[in-house]
């Protein structure tokens, strides 16, 4: 580590804090800080959904897997991406058109309008928001301090605490501002160094038909699109089956989408017209960049099995070093600043907007609601930024004190309960006139069991065919059309203010 | 064999993400 690589990180940090110094002059009320004013602009709101969901795990995580798995595991770079569509397609069009005319700050405000429960339903869809969130969150700032302290050699501990400064110092300074800001700018870093190093990495592997040649002398299954369908698979890395990649599927594309640090941000566009072209525009731009990350992990393997690199040795997780490793071979010297700019910005643009959720979910739905209705601006806004603080604090504690291979289980269960949890009531919701009160809390509190105990049972009982979450999203599917047809219906005032029925377009509408 | 990948995986690789950007596509220009 070297004094030019410390000063370029340095300066990447000082360009960050800037940004929510600059953001900070623009609060003017809580709605500024939780939802940018409403006010954000086309690319802005792009980059904005595709940061979120694109995290630490999508650039260590996703050439990791390449590693361990091969080709079968290219779905993933289509499902990624295109929850980023679905997101601001299929929930964004109609919510963002709906908020324009009521004004709501969180995905909790639509619930409680649409299932008219102020309380029931925004209660328990708050907790659950923030519970995941906070498991989420720690498993970024387990990135950050991998990257971190593997790059410039100083303990895992300073790692996790400069990181969580720097990130934790924008959120709280400049809110949704901030946040918006500063992930146009990591997501171009994000962009411009993958397109960097891919490239320049399958050349030293020795070109894609030499990588492809190696993974199918490993194992020719690498070079297919799934691994035969059998349960148990014949090797542990062989799990990604054709009944497996369904489920990858529904957890993927639909639980990221609905998921809270990343389903709020529709609600921050300025103008209805970006939903036309933001989800081609965000699943363009992701599925080149994990499309990139993912074949920079099969020329790893390639490399590995060749002797030009070697991962390290004592890690529980070296396949996810991957990435780090095969840029390290490309660019000597001057590659830490470089891989640490581009995983950081992938993992702060998560991180961010991670603790963000917690500040609004617990002031804006909790404390509001619950304990002082009649909480001024300023309390609320000083409220979020510290929970934001606490939130923090939490977290790095948890990244502290809990082995890694639990803390990928538990990551793996939140993307699994929002799946279960978020998805049916926000689709039943929008586009069933059906759906009931009773049905929509049904429908979460089942989900919810069931991704915990199904998750519980694949771990400590026995595996399973497919991911656990699925069967809890089964489960939360079926409650909720059950109950809802045995409960009242809600009135037709509630179903017309919230556009409830079966067209995306609000304008659509025969009235 | 194309790039060292079976015919079936080359073509897969590169038909589902066009088209689902077509799809995309389609969506935009219906607006």
């Amino acid at each position: 580590m070297d004094s030019v690589s410390t000063i370029i990180i340095l300066l990447y940090f000082v360009g960050l804090i800037a940004i929510g110094a600059l953001a900070s002059k623009k609060i003017k009320n809580s709605e500024d800080f939780l939802v940018a004013g409403r006010n954000l602009g086309f690319w802005t709101f792009t980059i904005l959904i595709v940061a979120s969901i694109c995290s630490g795990m999508t650039i260590l995580g996703v050439a990791g897997l390449g590693y361990a798995t091969g080709w079968p595991s290219i779905w993933e770079q289509i499902f990624v991406p295109l929850s980023a569509a679905v997101c601001i397609l299929f929930f964004g069009t109609k919510l963002h058109a709906v908020a324009s005319k009521t004004g709501y700050v969180t995905v909790q405000d639509y619930f409680a309008h649409r299932f008219y429960s102020p309380r029931g339903i925004r209660g328990t869809s708050a907790i659950i928001g923030v519970l995941i969130s906070i498991i989420y969150l720690v498993g970024q700032y387990v990135a950050i301090s991998m990257v971190l302290s593997w790059l410039f050699k100083i303990p895992y501990a300073w790692a996790l605490v400069i990181g969580a400064f720097i990130v934790t110092g924008y959120t709280i300074l400049g809110g949704l501002y901030a946040i918006g800001m500063a992930s146009l700018v990591q997501g171009i870093m994000i962009l411009v160094g993958v397109l960097l190093v891919g490239p320049v990495v399958i050349e030293a592997a020795g070109g894609m038909t030499h990588i492809n040649t190696v993974l199918a002398g490993i194992d020719v299954n690498m070079t297919h699109l799934w691994y035969p369908q059998m349960h148990p698979p014949y090797a542990k890395y062989a799990f990604l089956t054709p009944e497996y990649l369904v489920s990858f599927f529904f957890m993927l594309t639909l639980g990221l989408a609905a998921a809270p640090h990343v389903v709020n941000n529709v609600l921050a566009a300025r103008d209805i017209k970006y939903f036309k072209w933001a989800p081609l525009a965000a699943f363009v731009i992701y599925a080149v960049i994990m499309y990139l990350c993912k074949i920079t992990g099969f020329a790893a393997l390639s490399m590995v099995h060749e002797g030009l690199i070697a991962l390290p040795k004592g890690v529980p997780n070296p396949s996810d070093y991957s990435f780090i490793a095969a840029s390290e071979y490309v660019f000597p010297g001057f590659f830490a600043p470089l891989v640490a700019i581009i995983v950081l910005s992938a993992v702060m643009s998560t991180t961010d907007r991670l603790m963000l959720t917690i500040g609004t979910y617990v002031s804006w739905d909790v404390y509001r609601q619950f304990i002082n209705k009649d909480a001024s601006e300023k309390s609320i806004t000083l409220l979020s930024r510290a929970a934001i603080l606490l939130a923090t604090f939490l977290t790095l504690w948890l990244a502290w004190s809990n082995p890694p291979d639990l803390l990928a289980w538990l990551i793996w269960m939140a993307i699994g309960v929002m799946l279960a949890c978020f998805v049916t009531p926000l689709f039943a919701g929008l586009y069933w006139r059906r759906a009931t009160r009773e049905g929509a809390l049904a429908s979460m509190i089942v989900g919810l069991v069931g991704a915990l105990a199904f998750s519980y049972y694949a771990r400590y009982v026995a595996p399973m065919p497919m991911h656990p979450s699925i069967y809890g999203f089964a489960l939360s599917v079926a409650a909720m059309i059950l109950v809802s047809l045995v409960t009242e219906k809600p009135s037709e005032k509630v179903l017309d203010e919230t556009s409830t029925g079966l067209y995306i377009r609000v304008k659509d509408r025969k009235a | 064999m194309i790039i060292g990948l079976p015919v079936d995986t080359f073509i897969g690789i590169i038909i589902v993400p066009v088209a689902v950007a077509l799809l995309l596509l389609l969506w935009a220009l219906r607006w």
